[in-house]
């Protein structure tokens, strides 16, 4: 019998041959030594492969990205759904992950907020622009999907602030809503539905009353002694315990200290916004949350950058957008060009309790604001 | 029916983001790709999603690397002053960087199909996944792989110095 061929040879290692194939190449190495020595040679050169490969392997983020854990049976899923008639957006019923915040160790709250902070721009025009970004303003508004009502701009701006529900958690999408003009309503799903944990450090969980800070960071643990993971679960546990019955008068608070870094958008699950609003955001330390960098949108980053910074952005046209934003003493700016006519302004500005975003669209603005400690992620997807 | 998304994120996106990173040696780089990737999946849900979504990023990554245009959109960050990369001992550093520049170079010296379908193989694809992804012939992998491996071993052991190595 002829001697194996070293494609052959290398499908055996990779079991890619058929049982007929496999068995006569297996009773031929039985028999050959020379073949048997060289299938011991491709068995290595598969394992020195796979070793090297690794080699090249980045880092992990310190975010894990995994799915959500349970769903919420008390409250119904609300997804977030933004509406767009005639260029105007609407997102209604904001709701953003507390779960998946809680367990990635950011805290941040759920609210509307009408005594909102000053927006970047104010929303002027309802017509479509082809050929500057219009100022359409997303508003959010508390409103009962179920009535599809439609909300006109302006109206104050949102801002998103997430507050941890704790007890069960929710799971939710980001739902696209678009009305034509004939009222014929398209809703299309689009969101990641994932949750985020740490691998490495947590800090454990912070008690934060409403009034503010002091409790929190006398608790807060020190960055260079980072807490388990058995420790933060224990913490996310203590969160959820405290959360349950009645509007609980202080919210437990997971901190990230400054160093963390967050890879991945986090958002998913659903809360009705709270009653409160106010509060929890009192100046406290600004978690640092990465920008996502558009494909199609090249970076660079200037000499100051750790290079194991990440930054990603989705394409706003036609395709998904998340939006990290770093608070603190990060400025950042992107711009696409023309190819999808949209502008990404973050600013955020050290010492501020906010956060302040801004995207813009072909015919769209979305602005908002951030509590720090916040995450938030927008899925929009626009008909092209 | 749409597409599940989360599903498909879950899945494949975390090896997706692998092999683009060992493609192209630029984590950043992978993850963007990785996200217009999913982003076109959306578009036009595939049927058989991994071959698909490795077949579009490899795509798009050579479209890229030939279109200058898409460098020229810049995110600029003035100033960061929250990250801390982790630590480690400079000698460990040093002797890590070497020998992915080591390996980056053996997976260099391969012609661009044997790199993708041996960057495959490593995601666990099988042959025929591999052969959809890269449109070759079911047939041709197996001999494929073992040209791409040895070829990429031969290199790598070469890189090293080359004082140990018999040439033959």
């Amino acid at each position: 019998m002829s001697h194996v061929d070293e494609g052959t040879l290398h499908a055996l290692v990779d079991n890619a041959l058929d049982a007929g194939e496999r068995s006569a190449v297996e009773a031929h190495l039985a028999s050959c030594g020379e073949c048997a020595r060289r299938f011991a040679e491709a068995t290595a050169m598969a394992r020195q492969i796979v070793t090297l490969l690794g080699a090249l392997d980045e880092p992990a983020p310190r975010v894990r990205i995994e799915p959500p854990a349970t769903v919420a049976p008390s409250r119904a899923a609300s997804p977030m759904v933004m509406t767009a008639r005639r260029g105007v957006f609407t997102l209604r019923r904001v709701a953003l992950a507390a779960s998946v915040l809680l367990v990635a160790g950011v805290s941040y709250e759920v609210g509307r907020d009408r005594e909102s902070a000053p927006v970047l721009e104010s929303a002027a025009k309802s017509a479509r622009l082809p050929d500057a970004p219009a100022s359409m303003r997303a508003v959010p508004s508390v409103v009962d999907a179920a009535t599809d009502s439609f909300v006109a701009a302006p109206a104050p701006a949102p801002t998103l602030r997430q507050r941890p529900r704790g007890g069960p958690r929710s799971d939710a999408e980001i739902v696209i809503v678009e009305r034509g003009d004939s009222g014929a309503t398209q809703r299309t799903p689009l969101g990641f539905r994932v949750a985020v944990s740490p691998v490495a450090a947590m800090p454990a969980a912070v008690p934060v009353t409403g009034a503010g800070q002091g409790a929190s960071q006398s608790q807060a643990a020190s960055p260079s002694q980072p807490p388990s993971l058995p420790q933060a679960q224990r913490a996310v546990e203590a969160a959820e315990r405290a959360q349950k019955g009645p509007p609980p008068a202080t919210t437990e608070r997971l901190r990230v200290p400054r160093e963390q870094a967050l890879d991945q958008v986090v958002v998913t699950g659903a809360s009705a916004p709270a009653a409160e609003t106010r509060g929890a955001a009192a100046s406290p330390k600004a978690t640092s949350f990465k920008a996502i960098a558009l494909p199609g949108y090249a970076m660079t980053e200037d000499s100051l950058v750790a290079p194991t910074t990440r930054r990603r952005y989705f394409s706003p046209t036609g395709t998904a957008l998340e939006l990290l934003v770093t608070p603190s003493t990060a400025v950042w700016k992107a711009s696409s060009g023309q190819r999808n006519g949209a502008e990404f302004v973050v600013t955020t500005e050290n010492g501020r309790s906010a956060v302040r975003w801004q995207a813009r669209g072909m015919d769209y603005v979305l602005e908002g604001l951030l509590a720090p400690d916040s995450l938030m992620k927008l899925a929009i997807k626009l008909k092209s | 029916m749409g597409l599940d998304l989360g599903e498909l994120f879950r899945e494949y996106h975390e090896s997706l983001v692998r092999m683009l990173t060992r493609r192209t040696g630029d984590r950043g780089r992978a993850e963007e790709l990785a996200q217009e990737t999913f982003a076109r999946a959306v578009a036009a849900p595939p049927t058989n999603p991994r071959p698909w979504l490795f077949a579009v990023a490899l795509n798009l990554l050579r479209e890229e690397g030939r279109n200058a245009a898409t460098r020229e959109r810049r995110l600029v960050l003035v100033k960061d002053e929250d990250h801390v990369a982790p630590y480690e001992q400079p000698d460990e550093a040093y002797e890590r960087e070497e020998t992915r520049l080591r390996v980056r170079a053996a997976l260099a010296q391969l012609s661009e199909r044997d790199r993708d379908v041996l960057l495959l193989q490593a995601e666990g694809f099988d042959y025929d996944e591999i052969a959809e992804a890269t449109g070759l012939a079911r047939g041709a992998i197996g001999t494929t792989l073992a040209r791409a491996r040895k070829r990429m071993l031969e290199v790598y052991t070469q890189g090293e110095g080359g004082s140990h190595v018999a040439r033959g």
